[in-house]
């Protein structure tokens, strides 16, 4: 292979894509038996700019793009992980464990769009069955039908947990309450404004305490929260629900990262660990490249460009090939023009840090 | 302030055990570590523990560690403590697979069994009825030893870590000796990359792969060479076998714990990669799962969690190095070879011993700073 992409999300998808375009033999290889990462459970329509999939369900957005991967040619593995990255003697090899069976697969190039996991929270009885992450629950009602509860407690008000609380209520589990450490909400207006019409309770400076329950969750205590994140005294609450979703934040799943020995840092901003890269997403070792959530946490649409930035500088280092300043230019302008607003502030101070170096 | 009667540098199992066993005879003792405790070998070693060597010293030293472990073992398990250190006695099994194996075995097991070793070589049949899960390829009986058994290297780290913070010795992690001074051949003190300065009249070198580099700080070579050995950790599965499992054709060693279920292995390669490579090869995944399937066919479908890569502290001969070197008060304590972890308990106590100039049944004479490297231990 010239190029082995590593994930099959917005960020894999447009950097398999993109390096195909650019005449490179590319290998996208993904765990799951359906192409998209994040995008396969977002049934919602984007919004924002027409160039960046205004209106388009996010689910659709995944079958475009790998009907176009396809159609070019490019090479994919589905219910395949990429499990080792191997740099010996100047060649690089990616081990691939199938559905059938461990292959190394030799490579000029690597890009690692892995995508990020979501985060856990400390509080008491948290292991109760009944407890989910938000992408959990969002993957079970729209992709697979089925529902997690009757009763949910969302925790955290970003625009994970606004839109999965909104199609929560779509599909008829009732939504008890958002709670908020912040004491404003977190999301953008446009799906604060669809929760507040719909009647759910949104409690900002608010914590959850203790999940209630014996075989599964039937409750949580939450409470009332200073600027510190003290709680406040005789705040507590008891809520009844049977779900408890945490839509608290992701972290960059940089596990290969850092087994391929990637110079790694810490960057809050970026949600945690990641590899250190340059503005055309090259880490420290040659060759490879990371792109998407996993090089801090963003969106699909940053994901996507920075994808294209990594297939195209990904080709132009390890086939020398020219055409890719072009696309590289294009693609780096309006990756800067989307970050430029005050949303974009996180990712761009997060990746000047790293850059710095 | 800044003066201690002892000063120990690397805080692998062996720094740890010596920093307790000193601390514990009244020593004010400090222990200066450049990342954390158990960043080097030790964290990645995978926690097998014997008494089955070839030569007195070494048998006679793992039986005394075997004692200590088991009593670590009780003392942890007691109130007052959040865990034990998982130790099992389930046994290490030496498959032989030729006739040529076989009697090497026989006539190391007789020294084994002059040293009061309860040691025996066992034929096929009785293998398998110890490891039912054996497959019954082409290998012929093994030498077995009951006692032998397996430890949690974190575990026992952090029951050496409470035991010198309760004996009131200071630990410095995230700090790194970068010089040491001298006076008149007589050790001083050593100077930190936080450029602050500890002096003691005794300062041990327990740097483990790193031990060569300590002590060239002073001019002295030591014969201790780093060398790449790689490792990995299964889910955790019913229990399938009780001994560790030991094979040299090809080789492979293996055990599963005994508290927690995860199969846990290596083997050494043909032409391990020498220094301070810490990644893993591309072969020893795909290789490591073909040799132990060879062994034990049921471990098929068995996911493998993770696998790093360490280093063996290797010597000439196979041993440890232990002894004050020509700079008066400055001891070497490193060289464990692959075996460096069971070692750690009784090694510690018995350098403690001697520097407390209390007297030991053991001799470490075997281990000597100034012997000539002319043998080699049989059984790595
Ligand atoms: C609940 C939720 C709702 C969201 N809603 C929106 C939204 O409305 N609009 C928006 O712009 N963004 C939204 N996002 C963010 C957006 O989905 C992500 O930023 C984007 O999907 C990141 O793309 P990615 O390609 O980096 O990673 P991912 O989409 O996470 O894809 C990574 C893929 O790599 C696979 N993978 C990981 N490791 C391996 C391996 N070793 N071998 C093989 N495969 C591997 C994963 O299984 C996954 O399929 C949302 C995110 C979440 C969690
Ligand atoms: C894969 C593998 C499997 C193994 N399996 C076993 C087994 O089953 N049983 C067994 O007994 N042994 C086993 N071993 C061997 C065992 O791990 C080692 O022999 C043992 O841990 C060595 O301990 P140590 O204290 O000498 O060295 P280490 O644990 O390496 O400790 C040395 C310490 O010194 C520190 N240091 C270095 N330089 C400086 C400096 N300048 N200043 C301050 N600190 C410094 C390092 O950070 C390190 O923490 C295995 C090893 C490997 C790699």
């Amino acid at each position: 292979m010239d190029i082995i992409v590593i994930g099959g999300g917005p960020a894999g998808l447009s950097a398999a894509i993109t390096a195909k375009d650019l005449g490179a033999d590319v290998l996208l290889v993904d765990e799951n038996h359906k192409i998209g990462g994040q995008l396969v459970k977002q049934t919602h329509k984007f919004f924002g700019a027409k160039q960046h999939w205004c209106g388009v369900r996010g689910i659709n957005i995944a079958n475009i793009l790998f009907e176009q991967a396809q159609q070019k040619g490019v090479n994919v593995l589905l219910e395949s992980s990429a499990v080792g990255i191997y740099n010996e003697n100047n060649i690089k090899k990616v081990g691939i464990i199938t559905s059938e069976k461990y292959m190394l697969v030799e490579t000029k190039g690597i890009i690692i769009a892995a995508g990020a996991e979501e985060n856990m929270l400390n509080f008491e009885n948290n292991d109760l069955p009944g407890i989910y992450g938000a992408g959990a629950v969002q993957t079970l009602v729209n992709v697979y039908g089925i529902m997690p509860g009757k009763k949910v407690l969302m925790v955290g008000s970003g625009n994970i947990g606004l839109i999965v609380s909104y199609q929560l209520m779509q599909a008829g589990i009732n939504v008890v309450g958002i709670i908020e450490g912040m004491p404003e909400i977190g999301g953008y207006l446009v799906h604060a404004s669809k929760i507040r019409r719909l009647g759910i309770p949104v409690y900002v400076s608010h914590t959850i305490k203790t999940a209630i329950g014996n075989e599964s969750v039937e409750g949580a205590i939450i409470t009332k929260i200073d600027k510190n994140w003290q709680s406040i005294p005789d705040s507590e609450k008891q809520i009844d629900c049977d779900v408890i979703c945490l839509a608290v934040g992701l972290t960059p799943s940089t596990e290969l990262l850092s087994q391929a020995d990637c110079e790694m840092k810490y960057v809050p901003e970026l949600g945690g660990y990641t590899a250190c890269h340059n503005e055309l997403l090259r880490t420290s070792i040659p060759g490879v490249y990371i792109a998407g959530d996993i090089s801090g946490i963003e969106e699909a649409v940053t994901a996507m460009l920075e994808g294209k930035i990594a297939g195209a500088a990904c080709v132009q280092e390890t086939l020398e090939n020219k055409k890719a300043d072009t696309i590289l230019s294009q693609a780096s302008y309006e990756l800067a023009e989307f970050r430029a607003g005050p949303f974009g502030e996180k990712a761009r101070t997060g990746k000047n840090k790293l850059q710095k170096q | 302030m800044n003066t201690f009667d002892c000063i120990i540098i690397g805080g692998g199992i062996l720094g740890c055990a010596l920093t307790y066993e000193l601390g514990k005879r009244g020593k004010k003792v400090l222990l200066i570590e450049k990342d954390y405790p158990g960043a080097g070998s030790t964290g990645r070693c995978i926690g097998g523990i014997r008494q089955q060597f070839s030569t007195p010293g070494s048998i006679k030293i793992m039986m005394r560690s075997v004692e200590i472990f088991k009593e670590m073992h009780e003392v942890s398990t007691k109130d007052g403590y959040t865990s034990g250190i998982d130790w099992h006695q389930g046994g290490y099994l030496f498959l032989a697979c030729s006739e040529k194996e076989k009697s090497q075995y026989l006539s190391i097991i007789k020294t084994q069994q002059e040293c009061g070793l309860p040691v025996k070589y066992i034929e096929k049949e009785e293998a398998l009825k110890i490891v039912p899960s054996l497959n019954e390829f082409d290998f012929i009986g093994g030498a077995y030893c009951n006692t032998d058994g397996q430890a949690n290297p974190f575990q026992v780290l952090k029951f050496y870590l409470d035991g010198i913070e309760k004996n009131g010795g200071t630990v410095l992690s995230n700090t790194k000796v970068v010089k040491i001074n001298t006076n008149n051949n007589i050790i001083d003190s050593v100077i930190t990359n936080t450029g602050d300065k500890f002096a003691a009249p005794i300062i041990i070198n327990t740097a483990g792969p790193w031990a060569k580099e300590i002590a060239q700080l002073v001019g002295i070579e030591l014969p201790i060479e780093a060398e790449r050995h790689e490792a990995l950790i299964t889910e955790p599965t019913k229990k399938l076998f009780e001994p560790m499992i030991v094979c040299y054709s090809p080789s492979c060693y293996f055990q599963q714990f005994n508290h927690t279920g995860q199969i846990i292995g290596c083997y050494t390669p043909e032409d391990p990669a020498k220094g301070f490579e810490r990644n893993s090869s591309s072969e020893f995944l795909p290789e490591f799962s073909n040799r132990i399937l060879k062994l034990i066919p049921a471990l098929k479908d068995l996911k493998v969690v993770r696998s790093w890569a360490g280093w063996y502290e290797i010597t000439p001969d196979g041993s440890p190095i232990i002894g004050e070197t020509e700079i008066k008060g400055f001891w070497v304590v490193a060289g464990g070879c692959g075996h460096g972890f069971m070692f750690g308990p009784a090694i510690g106590e018995c350098v403690a011993k001697l520097i407390c100039k209390e007297d030991s049944e053991i001799s470490l004479d075997e281990f000597s700073i100034n012997r000539k490297f002319k043998s080699k231990e049989a059984m790595k």
